[in-house]
């Protein structure tokens, strides 16, 4: 390994690193405080490693990894993401588990799998990087012991995971056995000369594309989200909900890209139905929901769709959409998830809808950056998430695919219902009958944090040009 | 860069107001009215510069925005977004004052909400830059969704999602055709932009037209709003408060009507005419069916309510005539119904503070009582009806003349309406201050405040109605813009037959 | 009178039934349609895990076969 191998892969090695120091702090002296100050100082000093990194550009290590500008970017929001996450969870798990430093091990790791997924251009860095994020996960959905819905939802996502693990698999030993290759663009290359694609691999994808729905949450693989949205403690829900979702969604990129996936109308097909089906299910199953944690996991359902839409436009303007996208749902999804952290109190979750009943009369800041979070999500403008969903309608209409927009539309009005209800519910004025609020934890750093959150979201949404501008140059790198 | 200042002052009004609101409340509420004040003076000081001249664009200003995409900060103003502007302000401002006593809960986010609100419409008044005008629709419905859900009346929340969805749901049909113009646009001209003046005189397939036309159209009409999209109106103006209302049925459903005649028309010429006759029949069954439905209502706020339906029927009938008459008249319309639907709403809130109830049934003889209110409500209860000599007459038979031009059964049906409106307009005065009452009312008669709110009013409408001059030559400049817009379209000219319009046809002299 | 029997009174009465605006209709129905639809799915998240594991095998199923059939036939 040469010396820009290892700079290149400064943020992973940071963060590895960063892992196995903080299993010998906690070995050596086990203090919460100690081990988050740390952790915090790994994640700010990976973001600070994606910076030297830009010159080396691209830069491949053969055959497993690819460094270049989209996964650069990727590596630097899913960073930045897990320090926003690591931020608000101190004060979450101080009042409510005995051994909290675990935690932020598993953290570290789920965003190494995160981070290896994100520049893997190979079989082996796929499934390496993807295991590691699952089995980090396993053990981060459980991490409350003492709940019971926590052991219930660590369950039902190992032997989900798991079975879906096992398609993926499958469907990589088949493209593997009858193309000779794992490499993506030596798949790609040979997929090229071989005229017509053997069934095998076609079946291969498929299979694959199994494995890829289920942490994606896409129907018919999405109903684990719900369960696991309830369970999971609330920064792990976070995580799952943006970082998970991206790293796959960057892995999915690259590999179309390179197999030219574009040529399959079939796959292309049931990617179209998958998106319109994840749209509706999602937008429909959140309709009345009351818990806040399903409701959002719904959401997140159909936001993936929304970003199929995006990426079945395909084009240069598709990626830049799943690009901006994602940088806007990543901080509008984690700050949602924080306002429910600060609003939870140490003994239990705020997570019902009735907990934030007349919120913006009792506290008002958090209404505010709760209704900014809602209002992003249903794609309001002022905010980055109606820039976001602009970009997609863009894209889909630069691709003439009016069918999926007009869809999408129709989706985004149905959606409107369930964020506008719990904004309603936040400024409701009528009294409530007899009823003790949770009293919210409030945390110092949990409300600077949001208080960010919602800077950066206003800021995209009034000027996204700067970031627009990013996105754009870092595209026409891409291949 | 006035025409940022104009939009910038509300903003920044708001911010203030609702800062301040936390010390002193009657503070909070001056900054308001001054702010809109303040607005009012310039856009009037801008009408009185004008003077004879000013043809076409009056002010043009333009910033970058969001280069990558062709959207810049682009706002321009022409006669008839400057009559507009002056509506807005005026109509603001009486808001303020007559939700003095109303609102007392939280006051400073209300006036924060109500100025966003007037900014919003002012911002969608004077953009000329498609994603901007879109983004400014947008903003138009957060703070009126608080507004009506936050301070509104008993069925507030329900009413408060149905005018949200129904108009996002518009909007974002909107939002498909401005990106389908945009790209067609740059599939003939390698140019990506969303600038107005640029995506004017797109040539492009007629079908492909007319779907865009479509997707415009179908925004504005559920904001006119039009049968069969009109059943958000009766429960948004009904469930709002007072202020909610004023502002819904004089400015709101006015920016649908300008959004046709500034985008609908010039941008799709062809495709419009190919509509006309079913625009036009649209409109004949929203003036006709409104009507009809405002004289079944209980409720004195539902049965306005309706009104405006029928009413905004006579704009849509009128924009697709497609001659110049027609469209003074709709212009004319926009404003005069403005105004005495807008002061209709305020006297059922001024005669709500003092019995607390909107049921028509639980009101009759107030007369007596109220003499001053009642006339007052006589008043513009004559203008909703189109009594001649109140501004109201002027529009809708500048419209019915201009309609004859076009589609002659169309235009009886219409004229039928007149019937149907007098038939409404007479029962909100029967009901509510004539028949017997057994009830004794001790109420107040109209206090300073609420004279200084209605008087305006009054003399406004008044003056429209028997001097209409000044609107209309406003209105010239436009016509300018909007013609030189519609380009090479061959427009069914009237027979000039404004000359009849001018104000001596109109003025009492004794010798006429 | 004649005009009492053939305007006024068909216009009233017509008014009078309409005074709920049919048309209404049309929208409480569309959010009807949409709650039904939520009522349906609603009850395919039932907790159950073997349920959720038979949703990805059926979508297994569906995606493989689609494919397959599409590439032979």
């Amino acid at each position: 390994m040469t010396f820009d191998d290892l700079l290149s892969l400064g943020p992973l090695f940071n963060i590895c690193g960063g892992a196995v120091i903080a299993m010998l702090l906690v070995a050596i002296w086990r203090n919460h405080r100690l081990v988050y100050y740390f952790t915090l100082l790994v994640y700010i000093l990976a973001l600070a490693s994606v910076v030297p990194v830009a010159k080396l550009l691209p830069h491949i290590i053969a055959p497993l990894v690819v460094v270049d500008m989209f996964a650069l970017f990727n590596s630097g929001a899913i960073v930045g993401s897990g320090l926003i996450i690591v931020l608000l969870s101190y004060n979450y798990f101080e009042e409510r588990e005995e051994r909290k430093e675990e935690y932020y091990l598993l953290l570290l790791l789920a965003t190494a799998g995160a981070l290896v997924l994100v520049i893997s251009r190979h079989f082996m860095s796929l499934f390496l990087g993807l295991e590691m994020l699952s089995i980090s996960l396993y053990g981060l959905i459980a991490y409350l012991r003492a709940r019971q819905r926590s052991d219930e939802a660590g369950i039902k996502y190992l032997i989900l995971a798991a079975l879906s693990s096992a398609f993926l698999l499958f469907g990589m030993a088949l493209v593997y056995g009858f193309t000779g290759h794992m490499d993506f663009p030596g798949i790609g290359a040979y997929l090229q000369q071989a005229g017509s694609v053997p069934l095998p691999v076609v079946a291969g994808f498929g299979l694959m594309l199994i494995g890829i729905g289920f942490k994606l949450g896409i129907v018919p693989f999405h109903m684990w989200a719900p369960d696991i949205y309830e369970g999971a403690p609330l920064p792990v829900a976070a995580f799952v909900a943006t970082i998970s979702k991206g790293g796959v969604l960057v892995v999915l990129i690259r590999f179309f890209q390179d197999v030219n996936g574009t040529q399959y109308t079939m796959l292309w097909w049931i990617l179209a139905i998958t998106a319109v089906a994840s749209m509706f299910v999602g937008n429909w199953l959140a309709l009345t929901q009351q818990n806040i944690k399903r409701m959002l996991a719904y959401s997140s359902i159909a936001h993936l769709g929304y970003l199929l839409v995006a990426f079945l436009a395909g084009k240069q303007s598709g990626l830049e959409a799943i690009a901006f996208y994602l940088v806007a749902y990543f901080p509008t999804s984690i700050g949602a998830f924080g306002v429910l952290i600060v609003m939870s109190s140490s003994v239990q979750d705020a997570e019902t809808a009735e907990d934030y009943r007349g919120l913006f009369w009792r506290y008002p800041w958090v209404a505010l950056a709760f209704t900014v979070m809602l209002l992003s999500l249903a794609g309001i403008p002022l905010t980055a998430g109606f820039i976001g969903k602009f970009y997609i309608v863009l894209a889909g209409a630069d691709g003439n695919h009016w069918f999926l927009l007009l869809m999408l539309v129709i989706n985004s009005v149905i959606g409107l219902y369930y964020y506008i209800r719990i904004v309603a519910m936040m400024f409701r004025t009528t009294e409530t009958p007899q009823r003790t609020f949770i009293k919210p934890a409030l945390p110092l750093a949990g409300n600077i944090t949001l208080g960010l959150v919602v800077l950066l979201l206003v800021g995209l949404g009034v000027y996204p040009s700067a970031m627009m501008q990013l996105i754009q140059q870092m595209m026409t790198l891409i291949r | 860069m006035i025409l940022l200042y104009i939009i910038l002052i509300p903003v920044i009004g708001a911010l203030l107001s609702w800062l301040v609101s936390a010390r002193s409340v009657t503070l909070c509420r001056w900054i308001a009215l001054a702010s809109l004040l303040l607005d009012l003076v310039i856009v009037t000081g801008i009408w009185l510069d004008q003077g004879d001249g000013g043809k076409g664009w009056l002010y043009n200003w333009q910033a970058p925005w969001i280069p990558q995409f062709g959207i810049t900060l682009h706002l321009a103003m022409d006669g008839l977004s400057l009559v507009m502007l002056v509506l807005t302000f005026f109509l603001g401002a009486l808001s303020v004052l007559v939700s003095w006593n109303e609102i007392r809960w939280r006051a400073g986010f209300f006036h924060f909400n109500l100025l966003f609100v007037i900014t919003g419409i002012a911002g969608v008044f004077l953009t000329m830059d498609l994603f901007l005008f879109y983004f400014f629709w947008e903003v138009m419905l957060i703070p009126m969704y608080f507004l009506i859900g936050i301070w509104g009346h008993e069925r507030r929340e329900y009413a408060a999602y149905k005018f949200f969805i129904f108009t996002q749901a518009g909007g974002l049909l909107m939002l498909l055709a401005i990106l389908g113009l945009y790209f067609v646009h740059a599939a003939n001209t390698g140019v990506y932009t969303f600038n107005y003046f640029d995506l004017l005189h797109t040539p492009m397939a007629r079908s492909l037209s007319q779907w865009l036309m479509l997707g415009f159209l179908i925004a504005f009409v559920v904001k006119l709003p039009a049968v069969p999209f009109h059943t958000w109106l009766p429960d948004a103006h009904t469930e709002a408060p007072t202020a909610g209302s004023v502002i819904l049925a004089g400015l709101l459903l006015k920016t649908g009507a300008y959004g046709i005649l500034r985008f609908v028309l010039p941008l799709f010429p062809a495709a419009a005419q190919d509509f006309a006759p079913w625009a036009m029949l649209l409109g004949v069954a929203g003036i006709l069916y409104g009507g009809q439905l405002a004289y079944a209502q209980p409720d004195f706020k539902r049965l306005v309510a309706y009104t405006s339906v029928s009413h905004m029927g006579f704009v849509l009938l009128g924009a697709f005539a497609f001659n110049e008459v027609a469209y003074q008249g709709v212009v004319m319309q926009m404003i005069t119904h403005g105004i005495s639907t807008g002061a209709l709403f305020m006297l059922a809130g001024v005669l709500y503070e003092r019995i607390h109830t909107r049921e028509l049934s639980r009101m009759g003889g107030l007369w007596p009582v109220l003499p001053a209110m009642g006339t007052v409500t006589m008043i513009f209860v004559m203008a909703s009806l189109g009594l001649p000599g109140l501004g109201n007459f002027i529009a809708e038979f500048l419209i019915l003349v201009g309609s004859w031009q076009a589609n002659r059964p169309l235009t009886v049906l219409a004229a039928i309406g007149l019937v149907i409106a007098t038939i409404y307009s007479l029962r909100i005065m029967q009901k509510v201050f004539f028949g017997q009452t057994e009830r004794q009312f001790g109420l107040p008669d109209l206090n300073t405040r609420e004279w200084v709110m209605l008087a305006p009013l009054v003399l406004v409408i008044i003056w429209l109605g028997v001097y209409p001059k000044p609107v209309l030559k406003m209105l010239n400049t436009a016509r300018g813009t909007l013609n030189a817009a519609r380009g090479t379209l061959h427009v069914a000219e009237a027979p000039d037959n404004t000359k009849r319009m001018q104000p001596s046809a109109f003025s009492v002299e004794p010798n006429q | 009178m004649y005009t009492m029997r053939f305007f006024v009174q068909p216009y009233v009465q017509t008014a009078r039934m309409n005074r709920r605006d049919m048309i209404d209709r049309i929208y409480t129905a569309l959010a009807a349609i949409t709650q039904w639809f939520h009522d349906i799915l609603a009850r395919t998240q039932n907790g159950i895990l073997r349920y959720y594991v038979m949703g990805v095998v059926i979508g297994a199923v569906v995606i493989l076969s689609v494919l397959i059939w599409k590439v032979y036939v």
